[in-house]
């Protein structure tokens, strides 16, 4: 008996790269909050500070944990009349907690990328704590910058 | 013979892109730089006294001072008044009003206790006036001109 030609065709098509990209999320729930500052004293927000740090919330996929952590860090506040405040980092600065919790980082170096492995469900938190060193005639006013973080699969 | 069936299996499998996907997050940073704190003051002078006498200026007819900061930013004052001018030259019974106007009519009389004291201020404009009195006593002071600062400290709070 003449069998008939199966002729089977399987097409096993895996995710690509730029849909599993949609899989990451990076949330800035607030960025480092200096409050109050004088001219000519220096203010310092610690990255275990709740309330003044920032923090960034990882959302990703669970089965790619590994990812690079790179900062983009203002050199400054802009504030008025186009007056800029200087802001300087040093080597802890930067902290990440698998557990995203502010009582439970890993600090590391915000100036360099970090690379670090999510929890069990692809989450994760990153704070960041800096300086920030009005001059001694510092114009008077409102001064902000953009913080960015940008995380990267590695594996 | 039984022609066997060309079974064609096809596998294609698009092998996952190990290019690295990534994405990005932003926060602001944000402070507020107060205005600098200046104080300037007048003198609270006696004038002339006796080697033996007592002499009390009242604070609107005393020393002056205008405090300027950033506005509605809550402040701490502190003081430092003398005790002597000078042997025989005994200071007391300190006085000090505050006010946001330059009124010392309307201003609030702070409680001096001591020579030494601190009290919290505002001022919704920026602006702070203080007036200082104090008594002097004298006894058997020598012949002379005698003088001591006044120290007032301002601070954000």
């Amino acid at each position: 008996m003449l069998r008939r030609l199966a002729a089977a065709a399987v097409l096993v098509v895996a995710p690509p790269a730029a849909a599993r990209a949609q899989n990451i999320q990076v949330t800035g729930i607030q960025g480092v909050t200096f409050g109050s500052m004088l001219p000519g004293v220096s203010t310092v927000v610690s990255r275990t500070d709740g309330l003044r740090a920032a923090r960034f919330d990882i959302k990703g996929a669970g089965n790619t944990r590994v990812v690079e952590l790179q900062f983009s860090l203002p050199a400054a506040l802009s504030g008025p009349g186009g007056a800029t405040l200087p802001l300087s980092y040093t080597a802890g600065d930067a902290g990440f907690s698998a557990q995203q919790s502010v009582a439970n980082q890993i600090g590391f170096d915000p100036r360099t990328a970090y690379t670090a492995t999510l929890s069990g469900p692809g989450r994760g938190s990153v704070f960041l704590g800096c300086r920030a060193t009005p001059a001694a005639n510092q114009a008077a006013g409102n001064y902000s910058a953009t913080l960015t973080l940008t995380v990267t699969y590695l594996q | 013979m039984t022609l066997r069936p060309l079974i064609a299996l096809v596998c294609l499998a698009a092998a996952p892109a190990r290019a690295a996907a990534q994405t990005s997050g932003s926060a602001t940073m944000t402070g507020t730089v107060l205005s600098a704190i200046t104080i300037s003051g007048s003198d609270l002078g006696f004038g002339n006294v006796l080697p033996t006498d007592s002499r009390r200026v009242a604070a609107p007819m005393g020393g002056r001072f205008v405090i300027t900061m950033a506005a509605s930013a809550p402040v701490t004052i502190a003081y430092s008044f003398p005790a002597a001018l000078g042997p025989g030259v005994v200071l007391g019974a300190w006085e000090l009003l505050s006010n946001t106007l330059s009124d010392p009519a309307s201003a609030q009389a702070i409680t001096v206790s001591s020579g030494t004291g601190s009290f919290g201020a505002t001022s919704a404009t920026g602006a702070l006036y203080l007036w200082v009195g104090a008594t002097v006593t004298t006894t058997n002071a020598g012949i002379g001109s005698y003088s001591q600062p006044i120290t007032l400290t301002v601070t954000y709070n």
